[in-house]
């Protein structure tokens, strides 16, 4: 029987306000098995043990206690990194979307993701910064690796207030310049922008040596349109108006949102970069965890390599 | 297009009730911040037509819906004229009202005479056609000579002059014939849409299914036909069906029996009930006998004309709810006296000693006031046949020994025409002669031919009981007047020849002897207009003692009365039958002049000369032809020939019975019978009543309702499925 993960529940994090603290509530309570950074480093070294929790992965367990002391436990490393991880997150307007389905606006979403991502970094002694950006970049925090820095990240997230045009493309090529060092940028948005100008910016950072990973937040009703009824559509990026009867043509628009993620992970994996997509009613912990694990492979396989 | 619930058609406005809906729920939306705005514009643009065309079609089925019904429920009334309006703005039509002028429609009921109704239904017709239509106005009695033909609808005194001016006539409406007589006025209509209406009192009387062949045509070319009834639901009606004469000749001075055949369908009996009888426009009050309700009643009648010449006269019963056929009436052509002409085949000078003389005393007295007779006498040597004669009434060969075969020819032709002939044979008779000459096969005078003759004596005869029978009057008298008659002599004859062949109906024996072989007293044979009655014993003492009898006067003069030429009934028609009179004269015809019944106008009228025939023994003729006899009543007709100054002659055109039968026939059966002519029956309780001609498509209207309500709720579900 896998645990109890009372942080799973959308509904039951989004009623802790606070952005840290629910963060930590979620790396801890859901994410907590979890022992190796999600950015892979360029060193590993043994750690300690720790008791098998269930659930986790059996390919982890060290046989040999097992043999010895007929007990479980996790051979746990610690990486030791330098990876500079920037979080690019989406201010604008459209990210303040909340369905009747989701707990979180997508914007709460993705700042809890990533003061959580934050939080593991940091532990591992890796700098993070911040920029939020609509048209433009709005904050730019350098990256630091001190826990100060999480609670700084948190705090300008917290008080952020989304609210303009998303114009990203343009942001990376700017960002693309102004990064010196290698940078892990980590992109979290919900990709409702041009998308031939946000295809420049990546080659961009493509071109500056800069790892990028697309975290793109939506919400279900985003891509299933599930309204009933004479609907008046209002652009949250616009003055924009349009009304209409979602039913007469909700497969259409589903096919188009299809596309449209098609695409972008299709541009995504052509530049090497990962695409991982969020929906804003799947359980906070389930997302981050299924992320990690797939980063954690995509890095076993980079090693191989 | 009209509706006959008009005001039901507002009821159409409600088709904008989707509309208002659709408009209101635009109006209640809900409101949605909506982030993809670029991929929900995208596939709202790609989807933008369709969604349009289907909520366009949605809402046209909603506004239909509602409209439909309305349209239903204010019955409309399609013609092809009225959709030509309607869709182009312009047909023109012909429109036909045919008024049944016929008998019935005099019929009263709690409204007052259906024919009254339907001259007002007529006017209301026509006033309300459209002033660029044409109008025709025609009636049953006359259907293809209107009375007023074609003319523009604006012209409406002409045509409410035109309606009021139709009068009601005695005749029968067989149907058949008016839709015929009426076809032939439809196709000469200037506009090829062509409306009929038909005001009617829809009486069974005429109705049969002959009228599906007009109706065939008239579906084919797609005359609108339409029957207006304007006829009362009562039957009630005392008719005077006939009035025939029971004589064959009619003489002035002397009472002739007549018999007036009334029938009584009302509810009442008739008891104690008069009638007037007009001779020469004296009234006489007649007692009629009881008739029960549905009883049909021979009322006997005795008429007596004061002078000879064109007579006639009429019965009237009182005024019931049809008064038209309560009164009949009769023309003939009285006779002041009947020229006997007897033969005599072994005269004397001697009283009583020749052939004649026993038949001679009983006609030597008159009938009544009537002269009655007129006796002629010749003897066998003279040419008793010849054309130069005057013709008899009734020719007698008393034991005439040998006619010539010219002879023969003569009054085998003469009876032919209607004279009576009879036979009494005797010693000097060449039987076997008689049966050559007057028992040819192709053409028989004698009723049997002879056998043989029978000299054993015996008593008495018998009259046999045949009505009607010229001998019918002598089983009045007690049976021993003719059981004590000696006889002794007879000539028999083959009975068994007489009755084979095809003219045995012609043949009946009126009286039998008392031999044992009951051999024929007296026979007669029926040939043509005429009757030959064969005696077959002697006329004198020399074979019987019967002409000494008081029993033998009776039958004499009975017999000759009988037997005589037979006052004809030509002049006597039924109301719309043609008058024909031929006038034979040496003398050019001039100034033929008809008055009408009750009064009316005189009529000139042409007098035809005919071609001539040297076949015809009366010579030179001319002929006047009454064409219009629609009215019942008397018609005198007089003309002047020459330095005979003015003639006259008269006639009778009596109500046609059939009309007096008042059955009503159903709306149904008369649509049934002019299948497939869809025909619109209508009952015209009031004038404002009355719809448009044309056909009802209430029905089709509510097909198209349920057609639609399914269309719009399948519509409605795949349109608002998820897509």
């Amino acid at each position: 029987m896998p645990p109890p993960r009372p942080y799973s529940d959308p509904d039951a994090v989004a009623r802790i306000s606070d952005l840290a603290l629910r963060s930590r509530r979620l790396v801890e309570g859901a994410i907590s098995g979890l022992h190796r950074s999600p950015f892979h480093g360029f060193n590993v070294e043994f750690a300690e043990y720790r008791e098998y929790t269930p659930g986790e992965d059996l390919r982890r367990l060290d046989w040999r206690v097992f043999a010895r002391s007929d007990r479980h436990y996790i051979k746990q490393y610690e990486e030791e990194s330098n990876v500079r991880a920037t979080f690019l997150v989406d201010a604008s307007a459209s990210m303040n979307y909340k369905g009747d389905r989701a707990a979180l606006s997508k914007f709460d979403y993705a700042s809890t993701l990533v003061v959580a991502l934050s939080m593991l970094l940091t532990r591992q002694q890796d700098p993070v910064g911040l920029v939020l950006f609509d048209e433009k970049a709005t904050t730019n925090v350098p990256p630091r690796a001190t826990q100060a820095q999480v609670q700084l990240l948190a705090g300008m997230l917290q008080a952020c207030r989304p609210g303009r045009k998303t114009e990203l493309g343009g942001l990376l090529r700017s960002l693309g310049d102004q990064f010196r060092r290698r940078n892990m940028i980590v992109i979290v948005s919900d990709l409702l922008t041009d998308l031939d100008s946000l295809y420049q910016g990546l080659d961009r950072l493509r071109f500056g040596g800069h790892e990028v990973l697309l975290m793109q937040v939506l919400d279900r009703d985003e891509l299933d349109l599930p309204f009933d009824g004479p609907t008046l559509f209002a652009d949250m990026e616009g003055d924009e108006e349009l009304f209409a009867e979602p039913r007469a043509f909700q497969r259409s628009y589903r096919a188009a949102m299809d596309d449209f993620l098609a695409e972008v992970r299709k541009a995504s994996g052509s530049r090497g970069y990962d695409h991982v997509r969020f929906l804003t009613d799947e359980p906070l912990a389930d997302a981050l965890s299924r992320f990690l694990h797939a980063r954690l492979e995509s890095g076993r396989v980079d090693r191989r390599r | 297009m009209t509706f006959l619930s008009p005001l039901l058609i507002w009821g159409a406005l409600l088709g904008a009730i989707p509309i208002i809906i659709h408009l209101l729920n635009r109006r209640r939306f809900r409101r949605v911040e909506w982030a993809p705005m670029k991929y929900l514009k995208l596939t709202v643009q790609r989807n933008r037509r369709r969604i349009q065309l289907e909520e366009l079609l949605l809402l046209l089925l909603r506004v239909a819906l509602p409209v439909l019904l309305f349209l239903a429920l204010a019955r409309p009334v399609l013609s092809p004229t009225g959709l030509e309006r309607w869709v182009g703005g312009g047909g023109r039509s012909s429109e036909v009202v045919l008024i049944d002028d016929s008998l019935s429609m005099g019929y009263a009921g709690e409204d007052g005479p259906a024919f009254q109704k339907a001259l007002q239904v007529a006017g209301a017709l026509l006033g309300a056609t459209p002033a660029r239509d044409r109008c025709t106005v025609a009636t049953a009695s006359s259907p293809n000579a209107p009375v007023i033909h074609d003319v523009e609808a604006s012209r409406r005194e002409e045509l409410a002059a035109a309606v009021s001016g139709v009068t009601q006539s005695a005749t029968h409406a067989a149907w058949p014939a008016v839709l015929a007589g009426v076809d032939d006025v439809l196709k000469s209509c200037t506009y090829p849409t062509r409306r009929l209406t038909i005001v009617t009192d829809l009486r069974r009387a005429g109705w049969d299914a002959d009228v599906a062949e007009m109706a065939r045509r008239w579906a084919d070319e797609e005359v609108v036909v339409r029957v207006v009834d304007v006829g009362s639901e009562a039957t009630s009606n005392v008719a005077i069906e006939s009035l025939v004469p029971l004589e064959r000749t009619i003489l002035a001075g002397a009472p002739s029996a007549w018999e007036a055949v009334i029938r009584n369908d009302s509810p009442r009996a008739l008891a104690g009930a008069k009638a007037v009888l007009r001779v020469d426009d004296k009234p006489t009050e007649v007692t009629l006998p009881e008739i029960r309700p549905g009883e049909t009643v021979r009322a006997p009648l005795s008429v007596a004309f004061a002078g000879a010449g064109p007579r006639e006269f009429s019965l009237q019963l009182a005024d019931d709810e049809l008064p038209a056929d309560s009164r009949r009436w009769a023309a003939v052509a009285v006779k002041d006296s009947l020229l006997i002409r007897l033969v005599d085949g072994e005269p004397s000078t001697e009283p009583f000693a020749s052939e004649v003389d026993f038949l001679a005393a009983p006609l030597s007295i008159g009938v009544g006031a009537a002269e009655a007779w007129r006796v002629e006498v010749l003897t066998d040597h003279d040419d008793f046949a010849s054309p130069r004669l005057e013709t008899p009434d009734v020719l007698v060969l008393a034991n005439v020994a040998a006619p010539t075969p010219e002879q023969a020819d003569r009054l085998r032709r003469l009876v032919r025409e209607g004279m009576g002939l009879m036979i009494f044979p005797g010693a000097r008779t060449d039987l076997g002669l008689y049966n050559d000459l007057f028992f040819a096969a192709d053409a028989p005078l004698l009723p049997f031919p002879f056998k043989a003759t029978s000299d054993q004596a015996f008593r008495g005869l018998a009259i046999e009981p045949a009505r009607p029978s010229p001998l019918e009057r002598l089983l009045e008298l007690k049976a021993s007047a003719f059981e004590r008659v000696p006889v002794r002599w007879i000539a028999t004859v083959d009975e068994a020849a007489g009755i084979s062949g095809d003219k045995a109906d012609d043949v009946r024996t009126l009286a039998r002897w008392n031999d044992p072989d009951r051999s024929p007293a007296v026979a007669e044979r029926v040939v043509g207009d005429g009757r030959v009655l064969l005696w077959t014993t002697t006329a004198d003492r020399a074979g019987n003692d019967w002409p000494v009898e008081p029993s033998f006067v009776m039958a004499i003069r009975e017999a000759v009365k009988g037997a005589s030429r037979a006052t004809s009934a030509a002049n006597t028609v039924t109301a719309g039958e043609p008058i024909r009179r031929v006038v034979h004269s040496s003398h050019e015809v001039t100034g033929a002049q008809l008055t009408p019944p009750e009064g009316g106008e005189p009529v000139s009228l042409p007098a035809v000369p005919q071609p001539d025939d040297p076949t015809d023994a009366e010579g030179p003729s001319a002929r006047i032809d009454v064409a219009d006899t629609r009215r019942a009543g008397a018609y005198r007709l007089s003309w002047e020939e020459g330095p005979l100054g003015t003639r006259e002659d008269v006639f009778a055109a009596n109500p046609d019975p059939r009309e007096s039968r008042l059955e009503r026939i159903a709306p149904g059966e008369v649509r049934k019978l002019m299948a497939p002519l869809d025909v619109d029956v209508v009952e015209a309780r009031g004038v404002e009543s009355l719809g448009p001609v044309g056909r009802e498509i209430w029905r089709d209207l509510a097909a198209a309702l349920l057609v639609l309500l399914v269309a719009e709720a399948a519509f409605a579900a795949w349109a608002s499925r998820s897509r």
